[in-house]
């Protein structure tokens, strides 16, 4: 198996995963395949035996390629004016509005924690070390954004509880 | 886990890209490219890396040959920029055992007693200290590398509250000493320079390594010294 299949095997099994991540990320589907495709890229100049834990540093690429995009970014992403009419907690694709609505109004650092902590459950420490942040940091920006969301989440969604950050 | 996973999962479980195939080849089409750049540059910092070497050669043969002045393989000195960007660094080019007769090329005098001072340390960097006596005093110059921006390494050796400063003179910079310039015995300049050398010059008040305290103060000045410190006689 040559190190190229072996990248390649890696990539179709986590690009699902890298996908999704860069989806809660961006919040638009072309955005998310952009930042996915730039992500597998990195990872495909850095591949070779001493690259150890390829999904980490995947996980880890996804995130900071994001926010150096936020930071070039001369326009910043804005919260929808009016949140869709009736959004049914029931429908996926409501889901996907009202979650993309409660994200969009985080600040890019906090979105990243969100989606760390949340999606991938990485330990605050990792997520700390990942983005630069003191693991106090992590856990107040989570704390903070899981609020927000929580805020807007329950507001469409009822019957959602979120839990506190307690990690 | 929290509640706020399961929305997650709920909320993307079936997303997926709309041609992970496509997705993939282009991945893999500018990772190639990616990598094909991280190549290159590591080609040309490798470059840099030979030429530094080159550069500790010549010096280092310039140390254990009688040659005059050995031929310079090294770039010419580059124009001497106020903040200097990693200029590379130029060779050496007076042996160790022709110090005194390049100084007096600087400052006319006579050069008797040339002499090496084996200093472990300087050598071990690729640098190395010779002394002799110019018109009768007793005269050392050290010359050894280092690495990184002239200033920040002046600076670096400023003591707080020392009195010591550095100053931007021709070429580098200059550690100034509240007592260099009132010492009865020696007077000396440290000066790094932007081409990555650090010059360091001394001359006591007669030809003894103590000085003498019947000596009066010593016969250069600190302008002298980095005169010396600064020459472009140095480099090749």
């Amino acid at each position: 198996v040559t190190r190229d299949q072996q990248f390649t095997e890696f990539a179709r099994a986590r690009m699902p995963h890298l996908y999704r991540a860069a989806w809660l990320l961006c919040g638009d589907r072309h955005r998310a395949e952009d930042l996915t495709q730039e992500t597998l890229a990195k990872v495909f100049a850095k591949w070779g035996p001493r690259l150890e834990n390829p999904a980490a540093y995947a996980r880890t690429t996804l995130v900071r390629t994001w926010i150096s995009h936020q930071r070039r970014r001369t326009h910043h992403e804005r919260p929808l004016a009016a949140l869709p009419e009736s959004p049914v907690a029931a429908d996926d694709a409501d889901l996907r509005v009202v979650l993309r609505t409660a994200l969009s109004e985080l600040a890019p650092l906090d979105r990243a924690v969100v989606v760390l902590r949340y999606l991938d459950d990485v330990p605050v420490d990792d997520v700390g070390r990942m983005l630069g942040l003191s693991p106090t940091a992590v856990r107040s920006r989570a704390k903070r954004a899981l609020a927000k969301v929580r805020a807007t989440l329950g507001d469409h969604m009822p019957d959602l509880e979120l839990t506190q950050e307690s990690r | 886990m929290t509640d706020l996973t399961d929305v997650f999962h709920r909320a993307t479980d079936d997303l997926a890209p709309g041609s992970p195939d496509l997705l993939l080849r282009r991945a893999v089409r500018r990772g190639a490219d990616l990598r094909r750049r991280r190549r290159i540059t590591n080609g040309a910092v490798a470059l840099g890396g030979v030429a530094a070497a080159c550069a500790v050669v010549v010096l280092t043969i310039g140390r254990s040959t009688d040659a005059a002045v050995p031929p310079p393989i090294a770039e010419q000195p580059t124009t001497q920029a106020t903040v200097p960007a990693a200029p590379p660094k130029p060779a050496v080019v007076v042996s160790r055992h022709h110090v005194g007769a390049t100084f007096a090329r600087i400052i006319p005098g006579s050069i008797t007693d040339e002499h090496d001072t084996p200093a472990d340390r300087v050598h071990s960097r690729g640098g190395y200290e010779s002394a002799f006596d110019w018109n009768g005093h007793l005269v050392s110059l050290m010359i050894t590398p280092f690495h990184g921006d002239a200033a920040q390494k002046c600076w670096a050796g400023v003591g707080k509250g020392s009195g010591q400063s550095c100053v931007r003179v021709d070429g580098g910079w200059s550690k100034r000493d509240v007592m260099m310039d009132d010492q009865a015995y020696n007077r000396w300049v440290s000066v790094y320079l932007d081409n990555g050398f650090r010059m360091w010059v001394l001359i006591y008040n007669s030809g003894s390594e103590k000085g003498t305290s019947a000596g009066g103060p010593p016969p250069l000045g600190v302008p002298d010294l980095e005169k010396v410190a600064t020459s472009p006689l140095w480099f090749g």
